[in-house]
């Protein structure tokens, strides 16, 4: 077991209507925020395997443009962008009627998108990881 | 017996005796098995700990055990992993981060949240801080991480330290004190094994680490008592203390010489090494 430290940077654009975001560890719910910049929490671990995950919602037809950037993830003191990149992965919920006219165009929408942190519509984001956190850093450099 | 008070000396010297400077003849003389570092992590654990002078409670709370070049080294991966503005020291610290321009602070002066590297004994007095339990009780309220770099225990006796408090991190010890700087080898006790140089090198190297360095560490250990400068040195400091009024401190080289207004660590090693 290994006490955790996270840190994560955002960075929001929106007329009126702030995105929401709920930052989870596995299934335990670490923070609620819509507008804050820095977050920072901790998490014990078990050695074993875990995913980071953030909820982005808020995004609705009558809601002008907003986006969330995912700018910075630091984890036990590691800025972890270079493993952002390669590992983790976005779940798209992409808006009715535009997801269906795209798909009656002939193009397709991919349910996942690996490395994608710019988060323009509704999503979740994963990156799974192992604990400790150390191992798992220095086998993906492996 | 008589003594020199003039070998009283303001700088500190390591006790370079015959018996040390002669294992180092002997290590470069003749030949020796390798010992890898799977071989001496247990061995340098035993010894460092095996110490009948100085009581290190609750080392079982600090499971991840590296290897380490020295203290130095440990200093220098804790310095690496936090940055130069990313830790703090106290007031009356080693000498080492001074002469970088790394300044220490008081008590009430330190910052909530940053870690802290603190050598103990401390060298200006010779002995455990004496706000010890003020440091702990600031590191509690502050969540101030400690880390103990205990080079000079090697050389120290009466020493008890708990090591239970939730804010010690991490803590190193080093044979390089012992006059054994042409070889310095250590090891790094940590309560969360976390990434940085140390844990970088121990784990991409493991298989083949300094196996040199180790080597001789290993030879250095079984032909060293853990508490060879006291059991060597204890009775002839103690008579050096008597004859010259100086009083004596945890570390068996140093004393203080209460005619001297500057409360510092005086060396008697010439006296020691002469006298043996």
């Amino acid at each position: 077991m290994e006490n955790i430290e996270f840190q994560l940077k955002f960075n929001y654009t929106y007329d009126y209507i702030l995105p929401d975001i709920r930052i989870y560890v596995d299934d335990d719910l670490k923070m609620v925020t819509q507008n804050q910049e820095h977050c920072k929490f901790w998490h014990e671990c078990d050695f074993s395997d875990h995913v980071l995950r953030i909820e982005r919602t808020g995004k609705t037809n009558k809601c002008p443009e907003q986006t969330v950037e995912l700018k910075q993830v630091v984890v036990d003191g590691i800025d972890i962008r270079n493993i952002l990149w390669i590992k983790s992965y976005n779940e798209n919920y992409w808006p009715e009627p535009w997801a269906t006219q795209q798909r009656e165009a002939g193009k397709t929408l991919e349910k996942y998108l690996e490395a994608e942190l710019l988060f323009g519509h509704n999503c979740t984001w994963r990156l799974p990881f192992t604990s400790p956190f150390y191992n798992y850093v220095m086998d993906w450099l492996q | 017996m008589t003594y020199d008070i003039n070998k009283v000396l303001p700088k500190i010297q390591t006790v370079s005796d015959k018996y040390i400077l002669g294992l180092k003849d002997k290590w470069f003389q003749d030949t020796h098995a390798q010992v890898t570092w799977k071989e001496y992590v247990p061995q340098a654990q035993e010894w460092f700990l095996s110490s009948k002078l100085v009581d290190l409670h609750g080392t079982e709370h600090f499971p991840y055990v590296d290897v380490t070049c020295g203290n130095t080294q440990f200093i220098e991966s804790f310095v690496l992993k936090y940055g130069w503005d990313g830790f703090q020291i106290l007031n009356r610290e080693y000498a080492y981060y001074g002469l970088m321009g790394k300044h220490g602070v008081e008590l009430e002066e330190l910052e909530p949240n940053k870690p802290m590297i603190i050598t103990l004994p401390d060298f200006i007095t010779g002995e455990i801080r004496w706000e010890w339990n003020e440091i702990l009780r600031i590191a509690e309220e502050r969540n101030i991480n400690l880390h103990l770099d205990f080079a000079w225990t090697i050389m120290a006796r009466n020493i008890s330290i708990d090591l239970t408090h939730p804010r010690i991190q991490s803590f190193g010890i080093s044979m390089s004190k012992l006059s054994l700087n042409w070889n310095r080898v250590g090891l790094r006790w940590s309560r969360q094994r976390t990434m940085d140089g140390i844990t970088i090198l121990n784990h991409y190297y493991k298989t083949d680490i300094n196996t040199n360095v180790f080597s001789c560490g290993s030879f250095l250990m079984n032909h060293i008592d853990r508490d060879y400068g006291w059991n060597t040195y204890g009775a002839l400091n103690k008579d050096i203390c008597e004859k010259l009024n100086l009083k004596q401190t945890k570390f068996v080289h140093c004393v203080h010489n209460p005619k001297q207004d500057d409360h510092g660590l005086h060396c008697i090693t010439p006296l020691l090494v002469k006298h043996a």
